[in-house]
């Protein structure tokens, strides 16, 4: 979804780049690249390690989830954060937008910080053989 | 989990957690954004998040649940494994200092440390390639 959303931004500032109108679009760069790199392409990164990583308990329990979903919702809220920065600086000003900045950026530290406790215990070798798909 | 596996896997997570916490302080500090610091730090940012995380995530990931090669070499060339995880971390460690440095001070001498950073990455990638090539394929009957 992030992926999809990522590229509208993106398409309207190649579209500016071409035909030079709304030069104003390029306020939205944040936003397309937060939203294709780090909502879209790292996001379906971290869902593909939760999911394939090697389990704990003969494959019933993925560990600590209780931080994986924080991770997720910390993740999402920064990049909310980002995507909704020239609104939030068109209603309040430069102070609201610095904040949401600054907020995000937090949100997003801890968001590695939780995911990479996780995950960290499931780096290990596989009690079984791991599925090939193929 | 095959050992070269989970040693791409745990670097690629470091490589997550710096690259997310230096891109969170890149955030923070945007309101400042007219700092040298602030522009020579981005590509380090979305290098350190795309070769060192997403990339190696990937190569890990690969190089584990791939098709096998063949009975005795299931991942094919584990040395070649190896030598990709050597070069790309390097080759991206010493961008992420040398890249930095040399536009805050270019000097032609340290410049000139960008060459092996480069030729060390594109060499990890192309060997990646040419030892995973083989194992792109249905599955064996």
């Amino acid at each position: 979804m992030c992926l999809a959303i990522g590229m509208i931004p993106g398409g309207l500032i190649l579209l500016q780049k071409g035909t030079g109108w709304f030069p104003v679009l390029w306020v939205l760069l944040p936003a397309h690249t937060y939203l294709v790199l780090i909502g879209g392409l790292s996001q379906c990164t971290l869902g593909v390690c939760y999911w394939i990583f090697p389990r704990f308990d003969g494959g019933a329990s993925r560990g600590n989830t209780t931080l994986a979903w924080c991770s997720y919702a910390m993740l999402n809220a920064a990049l909310g954060l980002v995507v909704l920065h020239p609104l939030l600086q068109g209603l309040y000003g430069d102070v609201a937008a610095n904040a949401a900045f600054a907020s995000a950026g937090t949100l997003q530290g801890l968001a590695a910080l939780t995911f990479v406790w996780h995950i960290w215990p499931r780096i290990r070798p596989s009690a079984t053989a791991a599925r090939r798909p193929g | 989990m095959p050992t070269l596996t989970r040693w791409f896997l745990k670097t690629a997570m470091l490589y997550f957690l710096c690259g997310f916490v230096l891109g969170g302080v890149l955030l923070i500090t945007l309101g400042w954004k007219h700092q040298a610091i602030f522009g020579v730090l981005q590509p380090v940012y979305w290098h350190l998040l795309m070769v060192g995380w997403l990339m190696q995530c990937i190569f890990g990931v690969a190089y584990w649940m791939f098709p096998p090669f063949s009975k005795d070499q299931p991942q094919r060339s584990e040395a070649l494994g190896w030598f990709t995880y050597g070069a790309l971390n390097l080759g991206l460690l010493l961008r992420a200092v040398v890249e930095p440095w040399h536009s805050l001070s270019p000097q032609v001498g340290v410049g000139w440390l960008l060459v092996p950073s480069a030729v060390l990455q594109v060499a990890a990638v192309w060997v990646f390639v040419i030892n995973t090539w083989g194992r792109i394929r249905g599955r064996r009957r």
